[in-house]
């Protein structure tokens, strides 16, 4: 015994009883490595908070910036007309021609 | 190291890994990860085990602690492994087994001494065992076990104090 032990200490830690190692354990250390899917998804990933809290921005910005671009563009309204190459007359001729009706 | 040296590894000491990372950890399925992980490590790094250092058990021991110890500090990143300061009162008996009182006891104490209390009590290392397991000083052990049988005096006072109680018949 261990200098320090106490037997009546010990003996109330031994009513904690665990089991042993389980068949399981043989197969995983000698039988086949456990399938990409379980290691998936029994894995971790420890992330600090500044870090999730810029990621979480990023995919955020990312996202709308994605939305806004798949927005249609609107069609002007009415019809557009080309200006290039139009030049102005040098004179205007102007006639008036009148109605019959307006010399009533 | 052969295979059958492996393989006489792994049934000699399975069982003292797994007791001891469950009774760290508390949790069966991480106790099988930590174990597997040992196993691993001794067949990819055999060489790593100088048998003149001491037993194979104080190595893999030592081993799965490392690991153990990892992953606290993953999970609490922000406390101390060894908490000299660390005092724990009596724990709440009321609707309580006794064995999840002993339990609840055992896992409150700081990483280290829980380490040494099961090394010690549950495993029955020696000192020596103990300091080359966990790669400490004896008088650390020494510190460590005596400050976490004092606490779990404490936490079990009342069990301790129950009248009528046969302690010492087992």
């Amino acid at each position: 015994m261990e200098p320090g032990n106490d037997p009546r200490l010990k003996h109330l830690l031994h009513e904690w009883q665990v089991p042993n190692a389980p068949q399981a354990l043989e197969q995983r250390v000698f039988g086949r490595p456990r399938p990409w899917w379980r290691i998936l998804m029994s894995s971790r990933v420890h992330v600090p908070l500044p870090v999730a809290i810029a990621v979480s921005v990023a995919l955020v910005w990312l996202a709308v910036v994605v939305a806004r671009d798949r927005v249609p563009a609107l069609e002007p309204l009415g019809t557009t007309h080309e200006l290039r190459g139009f030049q102005p007359v040098n004179s205007v001729g102007v006639r008036i021609e009148r109605s019959s009706d307006a010399t009533r | 190291m052969t295979d059958p040296d492996f393989r006489n590894a792994f049934y000699t000491h399975k069982d003292v890994l797994y007791r001891f990372v469950y009774r760290m950890t508390g949790s069966a399925n991480g106790a099988e990860d930590i174990v597997q992980e040992c196993y691993l490590a001794l067949w990819r790094k055999p060489e790593a085990y100088d048998p003149n250092r001491g037993a194979l058990r104080a190595f893999l021991l030592g081993i799965a602690r490392k690991l153990v110890l990892k992953r606290w500090r993953d999970e609490h990143p922000h406390d101390s492994l060894e908490e000299d300061s660390s005092i724990c009162g009596p724990v709440d008996l009321l609707g309580q087994e006794r064995a999840e009182i002993v339990t609840r006891a055992v896992q409150m104490l700081p990483p280290l001494q829980r380490e040494a209390i099961i090394l010690a009590e549950y495993e029955d290392l020696t000192l020596e065992d103990i300091a080359r397991a966990t790669e400490s000083a004896l008088g650390a052990v020494k510190s460590r076990l005596h400050r976490g049988r004092a606490n779990l005096r404490r936490m079990l006072a009342p069990l301790l104090q129950e009248r009528g109680t046969a302690y010492g018949t087992r």
